[in-house]
């Protein structure tokens, strides 16, 4: 591991450290082998895992939308570095900030700034995968829309994949967020969007 | 000249970035880069495809990363000369040193590049975004430059996958 | 109180009787018969043909119950069946002979989800208090998790069950079906060495395994490897992605205990599997042995009177069967809300 990493995350399938990086700070994404799984199986499942990875969430940058920048790739030790985003994840936002409890407007605006993230992920044929209100975050610099953790993602273009990625934000959003059925009235905003897109 | 730790390698030694404007012997220097003097053991960049420092860094930190696991990269090398390596109208020329003792370097630097030594952050201004977003295919749309960086070092990461 | 159960969604024929101290909570098990009906290598069992199984041996294994039971039929208090998921024909067949015993024994009837048998017959078994479900059997593949008197679904198979690929698996290297395929593969499996990659699909908390069947006939023809092989690597991959997917149910909802129920849920490599997992996430794993993870009539009996006991009556009018059946469509009446 890299020198003076402090661990801020242990999942189940990998630990996420930040650390000094070359004058920045990065998120470290360690993904870690599985006792249970023969060993062929578990390297290629984690080598496959972590470029697949690495390649969703550059393309996803590489495409405009706003997602920690891709530092290294250490495949040698399925280790991801990248940007340590400053800013609020937008579950806790949901749950503790008051404006946006309370202000419909900030909640329509914060909506929309999903919505189009999102749109422009699937635009790109990337399915996220995980899609939860722990996995967008609002920047503090620039108050920009940040879709994070690609551990779960994968490229498809079946409409199916993406409704069933929005169905599981909707889900997520309803389970952890009682009353939010409102964020999804999908209005004239979804059409405004199509239009500019197809302008494009 | 400024000096980096490389934290993923301690033992590599540190990263020595040098910025020379005003430079005439570009000519010289890559003649004698092409002919594999052993004395010229740094990576000399045209400043015009350098956008930031970390650029350099990330690049840097990758490119020990496959020394030392040995690990052959098929690059056109022929290509990645000409794209971002100096030419003989250079006059603008950053550094790149990996290992060794910051003065000796330096003072080495120093007697073989006839220009101007500036601070590392002046590189900057003699940026050319075009070259830049024509060789990392960055869109015509993107202006700000932090995304343009983001992009730009993402190139560089996602080559170890791809 | 007592309670006969009588299952045959699938090729098992199943009666069981239980006993249930309403007092003390004791459980006791009066009587588990089962009768398989077993196809040669290489073919699988047909529905209509199933059904007649059923119909030719069902009253032998009733008076059988009975008899080992030592239970007079003035004692049963309530008669339970399965209602589905499963085969409709076989599901029929069995169903007709349960209403008929109501009428016949003046007794109430209870229709019971399959699914719901086996975890409460493994809580039951097991003790295991409140657990992440991993639910494998030839027609199902579910992640559950309880809550609200509900079992929820989590994650499951995108096409065909865990079971069924294997049963498929065991038919394309004509493997015998006795006593069942899963048990064949699992012995061959033990002798394999060389491990094949075959395709491993998760999606988030879903799996699919109809890849690997359409892989297998490829590769058994072009590669150099032994049946052993093939074996091993199948259940190297497909146990893999099972336990991928509980633990992720695990991680999500905060959970410590793993019950593993159903057919396939007897493999002990991949209770072996299981229990690696559990342990590095500092947990527990359950499971049966092969009385009550294949089906069986007890678990209906077991489930049926649960159900029974919070008043709950199938009128007979509506003691049908349906071959979809949702685990998550049943109120469970006799839990906690959480």
């Amino acid at each position: 591991m890299i020198e003076n990493a402090t661990l801020i995350k242990q999942g189940a399938e990998a630990r996420i450290h930040t650390a000094p990086f070359l004058t920045r700070t990065a998120i470290v994404k360690e993904r870690f082998s599985k006792a249970y799984r023969h060993p062929i199986l578990d390297k290629k499942l984690t080598t496959r895992r972590v470029n697949q990875e690495a390649r969703c969430l550059f393309k996803c940058r590489k495409s405009g939308v706003d997602t920690p920048a891709l530092y290294f790739v250490d495949t040698e030790n399925s280790t991801i570095y990248m940007e340590f985003v400053r800013g609020t994840i937008v579950k806790d936002l949901l749950v503790t900030n008051s404006v946006y409890i309370q202000n419909k407007v900030k909640q329509d605006e914060l909506a929309k700034k999903i919505g189009i993230a999102l749109a422009k992920v699937h635009e790109i044929d990337i399915i996220h995968g995980d899609l939860t209100t722990s996995n967008l975050m609002l920047r503090e610099s620039n108050q920009s829309l940040v879709v994070i953790d690609f551990g779960l993602s994968y490229i498809s273009s079946l409409p199916e994949d993406k409704a069933v990625d929005l169905y599981v934000l909707e889900r997520a959003f309803l389970s952890t967020h009682p009353n939010s059925e409102e964020m999804f009235d999908y209005g004239d905003e979804r059409e405004a969007w199509l239009d500019e897109s197809t302008r494009l | 000249m400024q000096s980096f730790s490389l934290e993923l390698y301690p033992t590599r030694g540190h990263i020595h970035i040098s910025f020379y404007k005003n430079v005439t012997n570009a000519e010289d220097l890559r003649k004698r880069l092409l002919s594999h003097d052993q004395e010229l053991s740094y990576a000399f960049i045209d400043a015009k495809v350098v956008l930031d420092q970390f650029q350099l860094l990330i690049a840097a930190n990758d490119a020990v990363h496959h020394e030392l696991h040995s690990l052959l990269k098929t690059y056109n090398i022929n290509e990645s000369l000409r794209r971002f390596g100096i030419s003989n109208s250079s006059t603008s020329i950053v550094v790149v040193k990996v290992g060794g003792n910051a003065e000796e370097v330096k003072s080495h630097l120093s007697t073989l590049i006839h220009g101007e030594e500036a601070d590392v952050g002046e590189f900057s201004n003699s940026v050319d975004i075009s070259s830049i977003k024509k060789y990392y295919k960055i869109d015509n749309k993107v202006t700000d430059q932090k995304e343009m960086l983001d992009i730009i070092v993402g190139s560089i990461a996602i080559k170890s996958v791809s | 109180m007592i309670a006969i159960g009588f299952e045959g969604s699938a090729n098992k024929l199943g009666i069981g009787i239980i006993e249930h101290n309403t007092e003390s909570g004791v459980v006791n098990i009066l009587a588990n018969i089962r009768h398989t009906h077993v196809t040669p290598p290489g073919t699988g069992f047909l529905p209509r043909d199933t059904a007649v199984h059923h119909r030719e041996h069902i009253i032998p294994v009733v008076k059988e119950a009975l008899k080992t039971s030592n239970v007079q039929i003035k004692d049963i208090d309530v008669i339970c069946y399965t209602k589905g998921p499963g085969m409709g024909a076989p599901l029929v067949s069995v169903a007709v002979v349960a209403r008929t015993l109501a009428l016949l024994w003046n007794k109430p009837i209870v229709g019971v989800n399959h699914c719901i048998g086996h975890i409460e017959m493994g809580r039951e078994i097991t003790k295991a208090d409140n657990p992440v479900v991993l639910y494998v059997s030839g027609g199902n593949t579910q992640v559950i998790a309880y809550s609200e008197h509900r079992y929820r679904i989590f994650g499951e198979t995108l096409d065909i069950a865990v079971g069924n690929c294997l049963d498929r698996f065991a038919r394309i290297l004509n493997l015998s079906n006795d006593p069942s395929p899963g048990y064949n593969i699992e012995q061959h499996a033990k002798k394999g060495k060389k491990f094949i990659e075959l395709p491993y699909t998760v999606k988030g908390m879903d799996v699919s395994f109809s890849g690997i069947l359409s892989n297998i006939e490829t590769i058994k023809n072009e590669q150099s490897c032994s049946p052993e092989d093939l074996c091993f690597s199948l259940q190297e991959t497909v146990f893999a992605m099972l336990v991928e997917i509980t633990e992720r149910a695990m991680a999500h909802i905060g959970s410590k205990e793993v019950l593993i129920v159903g057919g396939v849920g007897c493999n002990l490599r991949l209770q072996e599997m299981m229990a690696q997992m559990v342990e590095q996430r500092d947990g527990k794993v359950f499971a049966t042995d092969e009385r009550f993870c294949i089906d069986n009539g007890i678990m209906i009996a077991h489930a049926g009177l649960l159900a029974y006991r919070t008043g709950f009556i199938t009128p007979l009018e509506r003691s049908t069967c349906t071959q979809r059946f949702r685990t998550d469509e049943v109120y469970v009446a006799w839990r906690d809300a959480n």
